[in-house]
């Protein structure tokens, strides 16, 4: 009994399923700081080589068809999710630490164990030891070290760093700088809204928030995050109505070949 | 009488491989560059000299757009280039990205041919603070200097392709016809959509199935009549 159809309609169902996840954590992480919403992608799965004169009957009057090889697909696979790396909106919140990035660049941060990881989420917090850290606890690269003794923390547009200590005098202490890639489409998500970069992605620019291409920081602001709502409800009904036409083959295939098992009652 | 069978026979076994074309047109209905198969079975009836060809439907998928410096989408009549382990082959599927060495590659690793050979941009781009700009013409610009433009091919006739895994078309002898410059236009940031139309899909599935039933019905009749021509002239 041929399967081939069953099989390549559960491939669909299943790459609609996959698709349903994908779009169920962009809708998840609505409300995430600069979070960058994903897009599943798929591929053709080989193609079989398969004749559609299986018997070479002779008709008296009828031409024998010139047994030509037609090529029958198996379905699809999921192949990869790619992150969009569109700007999300910015939302003012007033808090000093907040820093969001206007354009293309991602602040760097060192991991625990050392490695360096990029992230556009710029909640920053002071730690234990004065130095600047994501929300997640991971300074930021190059350090910055903030004394208790200070009234106010300025950040421009440029990314300098300048305090304003008690007696009213502005010191600056630093600059942050941000990262950027050729292909951020390449990057690699780690979760806690980091990314690492991976042979896609190239290796990492670092330069000055006002140089060109790296975007400006914006004090006071966080990036949203970058899931449209509606474009994910369109998505989302997409993806049910794809893995419902596929429910569809299933059911049909299944009564042509109960067709077939009638054929001799 | 027999013959009757048979061609019911041959019908039931030509719409089940028609299903499956269409089973996978559907199941391919969200694969970006996808190229819809369309079911054989009408040349199978139609053409005078039984010469079965495979027809694939190149209608334009529509676009969605990515901003990403790599997504690419073709609009107009022509395919990517794509030095791949199995030779030249073709696709619409302009999702691609640079690997270690700086080549461009699709998602399996196949190097992307571009006027000048394999694109490779590394020597552009290292070090430099720099925008990619792939213009309409498929000229791939870093600054201000144009670094490869995309080799495009066209399809002139169906026969001398076959299809392979990534939406891919492989050419017969690794001979394409090379596309014109005013025949496509590239579109930077946008991937083309399968362009598999699920009314159309749906419309031929209807009509195998029922078409189908027609020669089980025509082989159970067959059956019948058979059984019955086996009666006549038996004393009752």
């Amino acid at each position: 009994m041929p399967t081939r159809a069953l099989r390549t309609a559960a491939s669909g169902m299943y790459a609609q399923q996959l698709n349903i996840q994908v779009i169920a954590n962009n809708i998840a992480n609505i409300n995430t700081t600069s979070f960058k919403k994903s897009r599943a992608e798929f591929s053709d799965q080989i193609y079989q080589e398969v004749s559609t004169n299986t018997e070479n009957v002779k008709i008296p009057g009828v031409v024998e068809s010139v047994s030509t090889k037609l090529q029958i697909g198996n379905g699809v696979q999921p192949t990869s999710t790619q992150k969009l790396f569109q700007q999300g909106d910015l939302q003012q919140s007033g808090h000093m630490l907040d820093v969001a990035i206007s354009g293309e660049g991602f602040f760097q941060i060192r991991k625990t164990d050392g490695s360096f990881a990029y992230t556009r989420d710029g909640s920053f917090k002071i730690s234990g030891d004065g130095s600047l850290a994501t929300a997640g606890g991971y300074l930021i690269e190059p350090g910055i070290t903030i004394n208790d003794d200070i009234q106010q923390i300025q950040i421009s547009d440029d990314g300098t760093v300048r305090v304003t200590d008690i007696s009213g005098d502005a010191v600056e202490i630093g600059t942050i700088e941000l990262a950027k890639f050729i292909n951020p489409a390449g990057l690699k998500a780690l979760g806690d809204n980091l990314y690492a970069e991976t042979e896609a992605s190239g290796a990492p620019l670092i330069g000055r928030p006002d140089q060109e291409g790296f975007g400006v920081l914006k004090q006071g602001f966080l990036e949203s995050s970058n899931v449209d709502i509606v474009e994910e409800m369109i998505s989302m009904i997409t993806a049910q109505r794809a893995y419902e036409i596929n429910s569809k083959t299933v059911k049909t295939v299944e009564e042509m070949m109960t067709m077939v098992n009638n054929l001799r009652r | 009488m027999i013959n009757g069978l048979e061609l019911g026979a041959k019908n039931l076994n030509a719409r089940m491989k028609n299903m499956e074309v269409v089973a996978n047109n559907l199941a391919n209905i969200n694969t970006t560059g996808f190229k819809r198969e369309l079911p054989f079975a009408e040349y199978l009836q139609r053409s005078e000299n039984h010469n079965l060809q495979q027809l694939t439907d190149f209608t334009e998928g529509s676009f969605i757009q990515t901003g990403n410096t790599f997504d690419l989408a073709i609009s107009g009549d022509a395919l990517f280039v794509i030095n791949g382990e199995e030779g030249i082959q073709l696709t619409r599927n302009g999702r691609f990205k640079i690997n270690d060495e700086g080549f461009l590659v699709t998602e399996n690793g196949s190097k992307v041919l571009g006027k000048q050979g394999d694109i490779n941009i590394s020597e552009a781009i290292v070090g430099k603070n720099l925008n990619i700009v792939i213009n309409s013409k498929g000229e791939i610009k870093v600054g201000d200097n144009v670094v490869d433009q995309f080799a495009m091919a066209k399809i002139d006739d169906q026969s001398k392709i076959k299809r392979s895994v990534g939406q891919n078309f492989i050419v017969k002898d690794d001979a394409y016809l090379e596309a014109m410059e005013d025949e496509y236009e590239i579109n930077q940031g946008f991937l083309e959509e399968a362009n598999v139309n699920a009314v159309q899909e749906m419309q031929y599935m209807i009509e195998f199935s029922k078409n189908f039933e027609m020669s089980q019905k025509l082989i159970s009749s067959l059956d019948q009549i058979m059984g019955m021509a086996k009666e006549i002239g038996r004393v009752q």
